[in-house]
């Protein structure tokens, strides 16, 4: 179900640079909501229109958590939202992580993580090995990876934490020690998603992919999300917001 | 309570003049969770072509200041799985369905109405003549009033049915449009369609969208649609349905008065699906306010 409402801020908080932990009521969804599924956002005004869909970062009770990172007008906005403020959402939107009975791979690029730190409260419940890889640009970018359960890696573009060099370079050199079968779930920029798309292309593993792509309505309604699929033939376009926005790697045509 | 009917012919007649603007409310039971359609006068379909359109690629959209561009492209079922499948909601809609018809050629648009013609539950077509996002047809039959005026003809002697020609901005003179179209038999005119727009990402130094030029929606336009009714409803003597970045309640009031007899709500859908309610709020507060007992009484009274 999909709920359209008003509801209210009841932590906002920065987490590390630029990176903020929202908190609020959505009773309505808490309880049914799935790793992977997103929510929108509403902003009053008419010069930024559409609303911004942010990826549930994770539940507790009533209240759905998103992470979010301040990159523009309207996220500058939400960062200055104090306890209290009235904020209008709809949700829960999109598919969810198609969760699978292996071991589980999370390959997280930036703000990235959001969606995997829900996926990876849901695997710790199931009795399998996770491994997680935290890529940010720097250490000082990495938010709330310390709470996530399994062994988690650490890849900084700029070397001041852990591995020196992007996330997926890092999974690559790990790839052999990891036993098989292992599933992938992965969320993050799309040049990182396309590499890791190569990359299960020539390993073959199995992959899952969150994408993010503009969207007008995030309902199905505008299409302006759609992307080319895998086969065309057979499935001429998909749309993120709907069809999405977890795709199996064999799905898509990130080359 | 304020009447809200507003009557387009003797036997057209709106509950409340608020309709969905093509495109922007899918076939029309795609959201009903959240968007109850009974509270709409009528739903306009997404544009109906003969076959499947899978529609332009990627990226088909971006935001603009007060506005969006769009090159979706038509992308639609096509007539025969629309009926398969939407047949049955729509023909338990109580509110007037309106399907848009588009064609790459003036037979595209007379085979879809030969499908459509039987069906009681239609109330009536709006012709898309005004996609500025397709190569063929669309826009090409709305900028030469000739062939607009032929192409109206020919529609006009296969259907019974109430016909609404949906106009574009980008056109030197609309009335000349708007004229051709009324001659050739039109019952109504439906403007403005999205104006050509462009934007380019600084960066990649690549244009926003895939097609370069989209149409151009949203508040930002609204000025834009209210100079075109204001011009067109002083030459016309058909009925002309209002469309162009209506985002509140005050803006169909500024539509009706400037001489629209229903509206259109479009690229508000989008980004705010509470937008139907609060427009008839406003309408019921403002008409008590202004004590007026019926809508269509403010019907061109603008002081111009």
């Amino acid at each position: 179900m999909r709920y359209f409402k008003d509801t209210t801020v009841l932590n906002n908080q920065m987490i590390c640079t630029d990176v903020y932990l929202l908190e609020f009521a959505f009773p309505e969804i808490s309880n049914s909501v799935e790793p992977g599924q997103f929510i929108n956002i509403y902003f009053p005004g008419k010069t930024q229109l559409f609303p911004r869909p942010f990826s549930i970062a994770g539940v507790d009770g009533e209240k759905i958590k998103i992470l979010y990172k301040k990159v523009g007008c309207l996220t500058e906005i939400m960062s200055q939202w104090q306890s209290g403020q009235n904020i209008r959402v709809l949700g829960a939107l999109g598919n969810q992580f198609d969760i699978r009975n292996q071991q589980s791979v999370l390959i997280a690029g930036g703000i990235g993580l959001a969606p995997l730190l829900f996926l990876n409260a849901r695997l710790e419940k199931l009795n399998y090995p996770i491994i997680n890889f935290i890529g940010a640009l720097s250490g000082n970018q990495l938010p709330l990876f310390n709470s996530m359960s399994g062994k988690t890696i650490i890849a900084t573009d700029d070397g001041s934490q852990g591995y020196c060099g992007n996330v997926v370079d890092c999974f690559r050199q790990k790839l052999d020690s990891i036993s098989r079968p292992f599933s992938v779930y992965a969320c993050g920029p799309d040049a990182m998603l396309s590499a890791l798309w190569r990359l299960a292309r020539e390993h073959k593993f199995d992959l899952q992919l969150s994408l993010e792509k503009i969207m007008a309505c995030g309902l199905g309604i505008c299409q302006g999300c759609a992307i080319p699929h895998a086969k065309p033939a057979d499935h001429p376009l998909r749309l993120v917001c709907q069809d999405g926005p977890v795709f199996n790697a064999n799905e898509l045509e990130l080359s | 309570m304020t009447d809200l009917k507003t009557q387009l012919s003797e036997d057209f007649i709106l509950r409340n003049p608020l309709l969905t603007a093509s495109g922007t409310y899918g076939y029309g039971n795609e959201i009903t969770d959240l968007v109850d359609p009974e509270l709409y006068g009528g739903i306009v379909t997404k544009s109906i072509s003969l076959n499947p359109r899978i529609g332009n690629p990627p990226p088909r959209i971006a935001e603009v200041t007060s506005g969006m561009l769009n090159s979706i492209g038509l992308a639609n079922v096509g007539v025969a799985q629309f009926l398969a499948e939407k047949e049955e909601f729509l023909a338990n809609y109580r509110g007037k369905v309106i399907v848009n018809v588009v064609g790459s050629d003036e037979d595209e648009y007379l085979q879809v109405i030969r499908k459509l013609e039987s069906r009681q539950w239609i109330s009536a077509y709006e012709i898309n003549v005004s996609c500025p996002n397709v190569r063929q047809g669309g826009i090409a039959f709305g900028q030469d009033a000739q062939i607009l005026g032929r192409l109206v003809q020919k529609l006009r002697n296969e259907t019974g049915k109430f016909l609404i020609i949906k106009l574009t901005p980008n056109v030197t003179d609309i009335r000349i449009m708007a004229l051709a179209a009324q001659k050739n038999g039109a019952d109504a005119l439906s403007l403005i369609n999205t104006v050509y727009g462009s934007a380019i990402d600084i960066n990649t130094r690549r244009p926003k969208i895939s097609t370069v030029i989209g149409g151009f929606s949203g508040p930002a336009i609204k000025p834009i649609a209210i100079a075109q009714i204001l011009k067109t409803y002083k030459e016309v003597d058909i009925p002309i349905i209002g469309i162009g970045g209506i985002s509140d309640g005050a803006d169909v009031i500024e539509f009706l008065l400037a001489g629209a007899r229903a509206v259109q709500i479009g690229t508000a859908n989008f980004y705010n699906p509470g937008v139907c309610i609060e427009i008839l709020d406003f309408i019921d507060k403002y008409c008590m306010e202004k004590k007026i007992n019926c809508l269509q009484d403010l019907i061109g009274q603008a002081e111009v």
